[in-house]
């Protein structure tokens, strides 16, 4: 007999609840679990897939045989970057700020601020809102403990999971949602580390701020109690400029002013930031920050309808495995002294350019060995003479031009070249110069906006960095598991610019699988798209030729074919070298080899 | 920071089979809680994590959801076998389906409302627990587990009533 309760539950409850039944009921598969228990495990001994350095992963160093450099990046463009790719906005600001402050409140609570993160614990979100003179609004979310962003302004709104590096882009014209990855860094870390200083010493009532960091220069200070808004609130004011080697006076001055209550010492939340700049449209804005209780889960409680066209750039996983191990074999590089030389093709082994390597991790030393004009020539070595040993004696016969030097936070220049220098860049090899017209070091330096430990020879072929990441650089993936062209046990990644014009270009690269998801082939590929059918030219191409194993087992190049493509003069020209690179992982590297120090006479041991 | 391999040990489990009852397929659970495992690592040498086994959960139910949108409509043959004994077959076969049919309407709730079903029937989650995890209140949990079986009551029978009358 049916109690009164029974027999007047809803059908629809029966239903659902025998189907959560049914879901609860099948056996899980013991095996496949202790798998991936396993597997787990797998990757911790490895040391392996996707775990990142401590330091801010940021920018790949110079590439440094091939003169390739990346410029520093700017604060305002890790702004952007974080706010979203298509779109350079001020709402990035708002976002960041915000999302700093919360990241910063909740995950360094210590006594002197606790009551601060007490009370923001209570108040899981953060929102920034302001609107343009023009009218238009904006508005910025910021989840304090689920570590998710949203914004929204003129035709665009985003939402971001940070924990799953996930980020979701709606464009209101296009009726489009963008699903993509962020990139590693989301451009954040250097950036975030400074607005943490401020933030900190701002929660914790300094009289003086101390926001001396790499990459941003504080211009101006100023500190004080301003009346606005029908009251007196105290002013935090920070004039910065991003800090660029080489033209940092054209760079733009930011100001910042938070407004903090000194009355309530509990809460001692910025409730206003004003940011201006003058190349900014407009180029001043006023934010009130407020702290609500609830905020949106996902893009669609932002207002984006249900049937909007996804578009999903979130790279597959086969391709995110593929990556990681690609990460994983550039992190696991050991230490070691490379002596790389470059030749022109067709040179025998013992005609090139020296150029020396020490490396730890992301921190590294190179530096050139030069023939002297003045000195006699090489004796020519004999046929069965050990390469390696050949070309380490070589060395204490060049004069030495220190290079670069990075501790993994700074990289130090040596600008100080002869006048005619760009003259004898372009003759073949090996490099050759008087060692009494060579000036002394000149050095400057720039921060490590993304340390990557395969950023020299031989290693930025083996293991890119914007392979790893080409979502910086708003690139599309596109995996082929069973390339029918390139070598032998590869898979053939392809990264598409995303604009089809014809500026558009790919680059492509067959990774070996076999042997720790070296790149073996590299091809950058630009297109001319308005041609039918379009004309596609190779700009350079990079073919590993033979290489060796690590202690690790990690495998790196020991020759590369690099073809270059060229129009120095409109007229295309083919320039071909090939690189050797013997390694040496038996060495002891003291510290003062990553200090910009100039060491002439370095001993290869 | 705390050991890896006791996260593991300790929270892994609970996270597959959390996944597991979400997707009823032994190689989509794998995928989904080794992405789910990476990005709790990645998580772990970067912050601080008070609770490690609710954070795997909710990154194994974020990824099995995003999974089984991915899916076609019904999917009842990629199920995995119930149990091969069954001395019922008829009977587990209709099983399988409803947790199936089940499965298609949590892919079709707001994602709030799917993560906290998820995690409160096949997590084995305490509201509060749920509440911490995701960074909100114990009430919030609490309604979006009203709206969530609301929804899904309303999905799971209009879904029947349209196979019954294809059937007829």
């Amino acid at each position: 007999m049916k109690t009164e309760h029974e027999s007047s539950r809803d059908p629809a409850d029966d239903l659902l609840d025998r189907a959560l039944q049914a879901a609860l009921a099948q056996p899980v598969p013991q095996d496949v679990r202790e798998r991936v228990i396993e597997t787990a495990f797998a990757w911790r001994q490895d040391s392996t897939v996707l775990c990142p350095p401590q330091v801010g992963r940021s920018s790949l160093p110079a590439r440094t045989m091939s003169g390739h450099s990346r410029a520093a990046r700017t604060v305002r463009a890790a702004l952007s970057r974080f706010c979203g790719r298509r779109r350079l906005g001020l709402a990035g600001v708002i976002a960041f700020v915000a999302a700093v402050a919360a990241v910063l409140w909740l995950s360094h609570p210590n006594e002197s601020w606790s009551q601060v993160a007490d009370a923001l614990r209570k108040k899981p979100w953060c929102l920034a809102k302001y609107t343009t003179p023009n009218g238009e609004f904006h508005e910025a979310w910021i989840s304090f403990t689920s570590d998710v962003s949203a914004q929204r302004d003129g035709n665009f709104t985003r939402f971001s999971d940070h924990r799953l590096n996930v980020a979701y882009q709606y464009d209101s014209k296009e009726r489009t949602l963008t699903r993509s990855l962020e990139p590693e860094d989301g451009g954040k870390k250097g950036a975030d580390r400074w607005f943490e200083k401020v933030f900190q010493q701002i929660t914790g009532g300094a009289e003086k701020l101390d926001v001396a960091t790499p990459g941003v220069e504080v211009v101006e200070e100023k500190q004080g109690l301003v009346a606005k808004y029908g009251r007196t609130w105290r002013s935090y004011e920070l004039a910065i400029r991003p800090v660029d080697a080489h033209n940092a006076a054209s760079k733009p001055v930011e100001r910042l002013t938070f407004l903090v209550d000194p009355e309530t010492r509990q809460e001692r939340l910025p409730r206003y930031l004003m940011l201006s700049e003058p190349s900014m449209n407009p180029p001043s804005i006023e934010m009130a920050l407020s702290y609500p209780e609830t905020g949106p889960s996902d893009i669609y409680d932002l207002g984006v309808p249900r049937d909007a066209k996804l578009v999903d750039l979130v790279p597959a996983n086969d391709l995110r495995r593929i990556l990681s191990k690609i990460k994983s074999a550039a992190e696991r590089f050991e230490k070691h002294l490379a002596l790389n030389v470059s030749s022109d093709a067709g040179s025998p082994w013992f005609v090139g350019t020296l150029f020396v390597l020490w490396q730890r991790g992301t921190s590294y030393r190179s530096v050139f060995g030069l023939v002297d004009a003045a000195s006699a020539p090489p004796k020519t070595p004999p046929s069965d003479a050990d390469q390696r040993r050949w070309w380490k004696s070589r060395w204490t016969e060049l004069f030495h031009v220190a290079n670069q030097v990075c501790d993994g936070s700074t990289i130090w220049s040596n600008e100080a070249r002869p006048v005619d220098w760009h003259i004898e860049q372009i003759k073949p090899h090996p490099l050759t110069s008087s060692r009494q017209a060579w000036p002394q070091p000149k050095w400057t330096s720039r921060p490590v906006r993304h340390p990557w430990p395969a950023d020299s020879p031989p290693l930025f072929v083996a293991y890119p960095y914007n392979l790893v990441n080409f979502l910086a650089l708003n690139w599309e993936p596109v995996l082929d598991l069973h390339p029918a062209d390139g070598p032998v046990n590869t898979v053939k990644v392809i990264l598409r610019s995303g604009v089809p014009d014809s500026s558009s270009g790919e680059e492509r690269y067959w990774i070996d699988t076999q042997r720790s998801y070296m790149v073996v082939r590299h091809e950058s590929v630009t297109r001319d798209a308005p041609k039918a059918p379009p004309v596609e030219a190779i700009n350079l191409s990079e073919v590993v030729e033979t290489a060796d194993r690590s202690p690790n087992g990690i495998w790196y190049p020991t020759r590369i074919r690099h073809i270059h493509v060229i129009e120095p003069t409109g007229k295309k020209q083919t320039i071909e070298t090939v690189t050797r690179h013997y390694l040496n992982f038996d060495v002891r590297l003291s510290d003062d080899l990553f200090k910009p120090i100039d060491r002439p006479g370095e001993p290869l041991e | 920071l705390p050991d890896w391999e006791l996260i593991v040990r300790t929270h892994g489990p609970m996270a597959f089979d959390t996944a597991w009852r979400l997707l009823g397929n032994a190689a989509d659970a794998e995928e989904v809680v080794q992405d789910a495992l990476l990005d709790a690592f990645r998580l772990h040498a970067q912050r601080t994590v008070n609770n490690w086994g609710g954070l795997l959960r909710h990154l194994a139910v974020r990824r099995a959801i995003d999974r089984l949108r991915t899916r076609t409509r019904v999917q009842p043959l990629a199920c995995e076998p119930v149990a091969a004994e069954s001395d019922q077959p008829e009977a587990a076969a209709i099983e399988r389906e409803l947790a199936e049919r089940l499965r298609w309407a949590i892919s079709n709730l707001p994602d709030r409302e799917a993560g906290v079903l998820s995690l409160r029937y096949f997590g084995g989650m305490t509201n509060a627990e749920i509440a911490t995890t995701l960074g909100i209140t114990a009430g919030a949990v609490g309604v979006a587990l009203h709206k969530a079986r609301a929804k899904l009551k309303e999905l799971l029978t209009a879904e029947a009533m349209t196979r019954r009358r294809t059937r007829e």
